[in-house]
């Protein structure tokens, strides 16, 4: 093949390689989420599961992280700056984006602790005055409003959330978060976030 | 040594016009030192910074090595956006487009309501970023003469000094390209297309991401320069480490084709394709650029000789990842048939090719752990590439003394980078090249007589420190900078251990990226 027909076909290829399968999530706004947080959503190393999540608690958190309320490491490091420029109206229209995507469990957690952890969150540790979870994230962990979604995110990025609230760091301001997570040890948080990562 | 640190490699000069560049890095090293010491946190190439928000750690462990973030966006080709100036000049309606796919999943696209939203609130800043290396090389030994411009030791040079295109240009197009000034070599050049300005590393990505079924996929296309400059991980040749190698100092004579040999020199197209963002597959081929074609480009052309036919290059990596674990393990190759040249000091004014080819055979596996601590990067890498050489051309013009031989290249490495601001990164490598003897390739070795192998291996130890890292500026995001200090030990030179000391070399730079 002559040079100037390599060049050509590099041309064309580039021309006509747009017509391909589109799909919903395929634009540049979804991009610049699903970059970090995986290409449907699913989560991706520290940062976590978008899919399924309920949409007013997205938006809740672009908020806070845009207005700098919540402010753990990781979310200084990549939040702050990828919601900076995020206009509200685009911020709600990417929840409610990622809210229709069908969830897919994590199944990351250790197994032999699921069960301690199923225990806690549905009843709670009475004798340390620890609520039952499942009172405000729901029977199968599923949220409502903006309280998030928690069955089947990772088990690192749970057990990373419930170590934050016991130290310091801020989110939903309001939130009872601080105050019924930062009673949880780490057997608890290390139950909790292995059974969590396996519900549906 | 792959084509970026080849890439920061010089060629040579006039001795004023060294001087004139001494005296402009001097100048570029004050200023720069002053901005480490009176501003703040910057990235790695600041375009793409520009573009995404993102400070330089979110996508590098150190420059230019990747953290997974950063594998993705050169994956999604460059143009993942979300900062604070517009991606692309085109207008935009992004609110309305992701409305109308919110809409479209829930089954009643024709419903939408949403009204265009134009976004006048951005501006766009093309993606254009430089940078400039100024580096001090001591060897153990003075370089062998001739070394005019420089001195046989202790010289400071600034090379290269590059200006990239590094960003979107449509929503699903991006690119990386580099043109770079190479400082002339010691000794001068060795034909008459040297040159100090040439096209660099240059990487056009389309990418696009869908859903079948189960299936997660971005796909893509690549044209790019230099086979594995397009690859994800810095295991590969083109984005190996060192990143930054003197321009100076003697390295190995002998190296695997696909280290580099072709950089710059060739054209490609592939397509490629990411899975459940677990399994990257990937097939590009690749041609020489004629003859004229290269030196308009600032490329020697008789740097390599000229692929006959197109050269395949295939890449299967599987990257599992949990947490703040990512693993990769993967295979890559190229096969390629070279004519060698007739006449590289273009002595009879020819610029053909031999009628035979050489055939290389290049089959590469290379691994890949990292973790991502509250406050480090801890990376381990490791490549394996196995060459096998059938020698048509050379062994019959008598440039071989074997039909066939073999060349095999390791590297196994350590990296940790320590802190997001004030970064230490501290990195150890060891390198081990083996192959057949061939008295011709390689000559003979003066003390027993024997035909020579191309084996050299030793370790290379770096500590950098990156001074602006994750935070933001008065300058964010226009500037970043990189100080390393890297010294390279061989066990082994070119075949010997003879005088392999004496190219022990010691290399103290500055990398600045505007």
């Amino acid at each position: 093949m002559k040079q100037s027909n390599l060049w050509l076909a590099l041309f064309l290829l580039a021309l006509f390689a747009p017509i391909g399968p589109v799909r919903a999530g395929d634009n540049d706004e979804v991009r610049n989420c699903t970059w970090c947080h995986g290409t449907s959503g699913q989560g991706y190393m520290v940062a976590p599961r978008l899919a399924g999540q309920r949409p007013q608690y997205i938006e809740s958190q672009i908020r806070d992280f845009h207005d700098h309320i919540r402010d753990a490491p990781f979310s200084k490091q990549y939040m702050w700056g990828a919601t900076a420029a995020l206009q509200p109206d685009r911020a709600r229209a990417l929840a409610q984006y990622f809210a229709t995507i069908e969830p897919k469990p994590a199944n990351d957690g250790n197994r032999a602790s699921a069960a301690r952890g199923r225990t806690v969150y549905m009843e709670g540790i009475p004798e340390a005055n620890i609520v039952a979870c499942y009172a405000c994230h729901g029977p199968n962990a599923e949220g409502v409003r903006d309280i998030p979604r928690l069955g089947g995110l990772s088990y690192a990025y749970l057990r990373s959330r419930l170590e934050q609230w016991g130290q310091g760091y801020h989110s939903t301001p309001g939130s009872p978060m601080p105050v019924v997570a930062s009673q949880l040890g780490p057997e608890e948080i290390e139950a909790l976030a292995s059974y969590l990562s396996f519900v549906r | 040594m792959g084509s970026a640190a080849r890439v920061l490699r010089g060629r040579s000069g006039r001795y004023r016009r060294a001087c004139r560049w001494l005296a402009v890095g001097a100048a570029a090293l004050v200023a720069g030192l002053f901005i480490i010491a009176f501003a703040s946190p910057v990235h790695a190439l600041p375009s793409f910074a520009r573009q995404t928000g993102q400070p330089c750690g979110a996508c590098h462990t150190d420059f230019p090595a990747l953290t997974p973030y950063g594998r993705r966006f050169k994956l999604l080709g460059y143009t993942a956006g979300g900062g604070p100036f517009k991606t692309t000049p085109f207008s935009s309606n992004e609110a309305q487009s992701v409305r109308a796919e919110y809409d479209k999943l829930r089954g009643y696209a024709a419903t939408t309501t949403a009204q265009p939203v134009h976004d006048d609130s951005q501006t766009y800043v093309p993606p254009i970023s430089m940078m400039a290396i100024v580096g001090f090389t001591h060897t153990q030994a003075p370089l062998p003469p001739p070394t005019d411009p420089y001195s046989p030791n202790d010289n400071t040079v600034l090379s290269p000094f590059s200006v990239f295109w590094g960003g979107a240009i449509t929503r699903d197009i991006g690119a990386f390209a580099q043109v770079t000034y190479n400082a002339v070599p010691a000794g001068g050049f060795g034909d008459p297309f040297g040159h100090t300005w040439t096209w660099d590393n240059t990487d056009v990505r389309f990418a696009r991401t869908a859903s079948f079924g189960p299936l997660d996929l971005v796909y893509g296309i690549t044209a790019n320069n230099n086979p594995t400059v397009q690859d994800l991980w810095n295991t590969t040749p083109a984005w190996g480490f060192p990143y930054a190698a003197s321009t100076l100092a003697n390295t190995p004579a002998t190296k695997t084709m696909i280290e580099g040999a072709f950089a710059a020199h060739v054209g490609g197209v592939g397509a490629y394709t990411m899975i459940n963002d677990l399994l990257y597959l990937e097939v590009t081929g690749y041609k020489t650029l004629s003859f004229s074609q290269q030196n308009a480009l600032g490329t020697d052309p008789f740097g390599v000789g000229q692929i006959g036919g197109i050269a395949p290059y295939w890449r299967v990596a599987l990257e599992p990842h949990w947490g703040r674990h990512s693993l990769m393990v993967g295979t890559f190759g190229m096969y390629s048939e070279v004519h060698p040249w007739v006449d590289t000091s273009f002595a009879t004014w020819s610029t053909a090719v031999q009628p035979l080819a050489d055939k290389f055979t290049d089959l590469g596996f290379d691994t890949q752990y990292q973790y991502q601590g509250d406050d480090y990067w801890l990376t381990l890498r490791g490549s394996y590439i196995r060459e096998f050489q059938r020698l048509d051309a050379s062994f019959a013009s008598l440039a071989a003394a074997n039909p066939t031989n073999l060349v095999n290249s390791l590297k196994l490495q350590a990296s940790v980078a320590f802190g997001g601001d004030n970064r230490i990164v501290l990195t150890g490598q060891y390198f081990n090249i083996w192959g057949t003897a061939d008295p011709t390739l390689y000559g003979i070795d003066a003390t027993t007589g024997l035909a020579l192998t191309p084996n050299s291996d030793g370790w290379t130890a770096e500590v950098a420190y990156i001074p602006f890292g994750l935070s933001k500026s008065p300058l964010w995001p226009w500037f970043n900078a990189r100080i390393g200090l890297q010294y390279n030990y061989y066990n082994k030179f070119n075949g010997t251990t003879v005088g392999a000391h004496d190219n022990n070399s010691l290399f103290l730079h500055a990398w600045f990226a505007m």
